[in-house]
């Protein structure tokens, strides 16, 4: 039978009082993140997440975002992976890398560099600038990398000719107060190599969230060539394509050259003209424009009942219909609510009503499938769909743009130019310590030298070459280590 | 001239064969030879002779010598890195461009790595044995390069940036070769407990070869990815897009982060480093052919 407890003693660990001060709890959580075992399980599963991401078909973004295209994609995707696609859905594996698993991971890991980093700095701020230049006796009889000689000269004498050979090799030398020591290093400042690149990872993921929320960005900017198109977003700019040349190898029929003729000007001023190719955008006030892509746009106009004229420009026909026998392309006309679908004839192909040099357009509400209007339009003619009238001019060639303000990879490139130099800085250079002991030995005295690091075979030289000098400097001879 | 380069790289390829014949039939040798000295050592120390010992091994063996088969074989690796160069620049002249635009360019490109790294290694850590399992792998790879067709078409349009495609890929290559190098290192590492012979190189300097192949891949493959990202940054409007290839690129980039933070911070050395070296291989490898399979912006290459 259980015994009535004291009503204030707790009835377990859980019952208890627990004082949690927030300092304890910060700790604790600073302790996680510097864990190296943590840092090496978070590289490895964002390895995994990134493979998963390599493997698994990954929906576009603008297919992501619109439910209709989403739910036509993943019906696709069941196919391939039957009942677990709503589960991979679920967790975010068709879009992986804005799913919240894989930024999850990537936050914890760059916390957990930070952390890592942080701890570790005092430890290489005291290597480097209070390195302990006294180490016990037994380390030079225990080392794995040692040497001991035996020199003709007072133990001054030695000390000050070793100084000397080591610093004329380059090496820093650090005299030990006791007198008998000699502290000894080259590439003292090499670890914090290490920081940088870890502090450059973090900068590069910096530079992504800056890239993803600040600056702007049009993928599909779209000009006909000769109509003027304002890129917006507080630019203040207008861009035309006073034409566009697509160009093939003869022999092969491979593309060789896309290039637009873009003029980009402001309050109708011409602010800049360039030749855009893919490898050359042109670049106005931290605004890239980069050549994406090309195609056939159909030049039309809209106008309502009295007369107005509500739209006219190229619309590209940037899409294939269902059977491939045409290509279409979509105006949206937002303060009406109405979407005008233009319709022609795919190369080579025909629709059915539909001649050469003819387009169909169809109008629609937006978010709505139920048409308002259709006609055949004749080029240079017009006719009325519902209640617009859409005249068709011609077909024109169009140049799509990628149009974009970046400050995030400014970050990127600073966080990239970190990752590199404290890379090579850490691999290429690393610190090499070694501490000499001298004492006397007789009329002369004993040199002893060893280091801690692990004797691989470029270390193993290193150190030959060290004791070599302090040997000839000293005049001494070695003794079997 | 692309006849010539075509030439060039089946030499290669035979001579590369025939070097790791020279490799297998060394190995034998020294083999055999360590076999025959010990079982005599035994027999003499058996009978009473402990005295003689060594007589017996320094012995040449009869018939030939381990040492003059590997240094052909040996000296035959450098003269197929000399063919596999002349092979890259004879196809450099007649394309107008580096030779790192297509998959077939790259495979060449590739083997070429792999050789200097064999080459390079092999001359500092005189390590002959490596050849067994680091040959195979760049044999392969040149025979795949002989299968793939060598015509030269133009350059398409985002490919025509010559200095970030020079250097870009050619960090890729050498970056690449020195894994394959430490791929090599960490499979006979984790051999050595299975082959009984003392010939076998030993483990510690297997060890090192395999790091310090990671000390050379790793920043090799840090400054290829970020040239990468600038090169798409100009050419595509975008630094980093997840494409398939650059997105494995990055997984083999951690992989070989994951090595040295486990060997760094965690000690780890040994068979478990050495197996991430094969899994950062593999890597490299499915970064190579994945675009087989998934298409991507790096679909050309």
């Amino acid at each position: 039978m259980l015994q009535p407890t004291h009503q204030d003693a707790p009835v377990d660990a859980l019952d208890e009082d627990v004082h949690v001060a927030p300092s304890h709890l910060l700790h604790h959580i600073y302790a996680f993140f510097h864990n190296k075992r943590v840092g090496l399980v978070l590289i490895l599963v964002t390895g995994l997440l990134t493979l998963l991401g390599v493997l698994a078909k990954q929906m576009p973004d603008s297919v992501r975002l619109d439910p209709a295209s989403r739910a036509a994609w993943l019906e696709q995707a069941r196919a391939v992976y039957g009942g677990w696609t709503g589960v991979l859905d679920a967790i975010g594996i068709f879009h992986i890398f804005t799913s919240p698993l894989f930024l999850t991971v990537c936050v914890l890991l760059a916390l957990s560099i930070i952390a890592c980093t942080t701890h570790r700095l005092p430890l290489l701020y005291q290597k480097a600038f209070r390195p302990h230049t006294h180490v016990r006796p037994s380390f030079y009889d225990h080392a794995r990398l040692r040497a001991d000689a035996h020199s003709g000269l007072a133990p001054d004498a030695a000390l000050a000719a070793t100084t000397a050979a080591l610093r004329k090799r380059g090496h820093r030398v650090v005299a030990d107060p006791g007198g008998e020591t000699l502290y000894v290093d080259k590439f003292f400042w090499a670890p914090f190599g290490t920081a940088a690149a870890h502090l450059g990872y973090v900068v590069v993921m910096a530079g992504f969230l800056v890239s993803a929320f600040a600056g702007f960005r049009i993928d599909n900017f779209e000009l006909t060539v000769g109509i003027p198109r304002d890129v917006g977003h507080g630019t203040g700019l207008t861009a035309v394509a006073k034409s566009f040349t697509d160009r093939y190898d003869e022999q092969w029929g491979t593309p060789i050259d896309y290039v637009s003729d873009l003029v980009v000007s402001r309050d109708g001023a011409e602010v800049e003209r360039q030749l855009v190719r893919v490898n050359e955008p042109l670049i106005i006030d931290g605004i890239y424009f980069h050549q994406a892509s090309f195609g056939v746009s159909a030049v039309i106009s809209v106008s309502d009942s009295a007369g107005k004229e509500l739209f006219h420009d190229g619309v590209p026909l940037a899409w294939n219909t269902p059977d491939e026998r045409g290509r279409y392309g979509v105006a949206v006309l937002e303060d009406l609510g109405v979407e005008v679908f233009v319709i022609a004839n795919a190369s080579g192909a025909q629709l059915p009503g539909l001649e050469a040099g003819q387009v169909r357009v169809e109008t629609y509400p937006i978010e709505s499938r139920e048409p308002l209007g259709q006609a055949v339009v004749d080029a240079g003619g017009s006719a009325s769909v519902g209640e617009l009238t859409v005249g068709f001019e011609r077909e024109q060639q169009y140049t799509s743009l990628i149009v974009k303000r970046d400050p995030g990879s400014v970050v990127v490139w600073i966080g990239c130019a970190l990752l590199i130099v404290g890379t090579c800085l850490t691999m290429g250079l690393p610190h090499r310590r070694q501490w000499v002991r001298v004492t006397p030995d007789g009329a002369g005295s004993r040199i002893q030298i060893a280091t801690p690091d692990k004797p691989d075979s470029g270390r193993s030289r290193l150190f030959g070459q060290c004791v070599d000098a302090v040997v000839e400097a000293t005049a001494a001879t070695k003794r079997k280590a | 001239m692309l006849q010539t380069a075509q030439l060039l790289l089946v030499a290669t390829t035979v001579i590369t064969l025939v070097a790791f014949a020279c490799y297998v039939v060394a190995f034998w040798f020294a083999h055999q030879t360590r076999t025959r000295a010990r079982a005599e050592q035994e027999a003499l120390v058996g009978a009473g002779g402990a005295t003689t010992t060594a007589q017996p091994a320094a012995e040449p063996p009869r018939g030939g010598s381990s040492r003059g088969v590997v240094w052909l074989g040996s000296t035959l690796m450098r003269v197929g890195l000399l063919l596999l160069t002349a092979s890259l620049v004879a196809r450099a002249l007649a394309t107008g461009h580096a030779p790192f635009a297509n998959h077939y360019e790259f495979a060449v490109s590739f083997a070429w790595g792999m050789i200097l790294a064999h080459v390079l290694v092999e001359w500092r850590y005189k390590v002959r044995t490596l050849g067994l399992a680091v040959l195979p792998v760049i044999f392969g790879m040149l025979l795949y390069a002989t299968t793939l067709s060598y015509e030269a078409k133009p350059l398409m349009p985002a490919l025509q940036n010559s200095p970030l495609l020079t250097i870009h890929v050619f960090c890729a290559a050498l970056a690449y070769g020195a894994a394959a190098v430490g791929f090599g290192a960490a499979v006979m590492y984790l051999l050595a407990p299975r082959v009984r012979w003392r010939g076998w190189p030993k483990q510690d300097i297997l060890d090192e070869i395999g790091y310090k192949s990671v000390v050379a891949t790793f920043p090799l493959l840090t400054i290829m990815i970020v040239l990468g990202a600038i090169w798409a940054n100009i050419a595509w409007g975008r630094y980093w897009s997840w494409d398939p290839k650059e997105t494995a690129a990055l997984v083999t980039w951690l992989v070989y982060g994951a090595y040295l933070h486990a060997r760094v911070t965690r000690g780890w050395s040994g068979s478990r480093s050495a197996w991430l070296l094969v899994l950062g291989f593999a890597a490299i490898i499915f970064t190579y052919f994945g675009n087989l399979f998934f298409g991507g912006l790096h679909s050309y290459a």
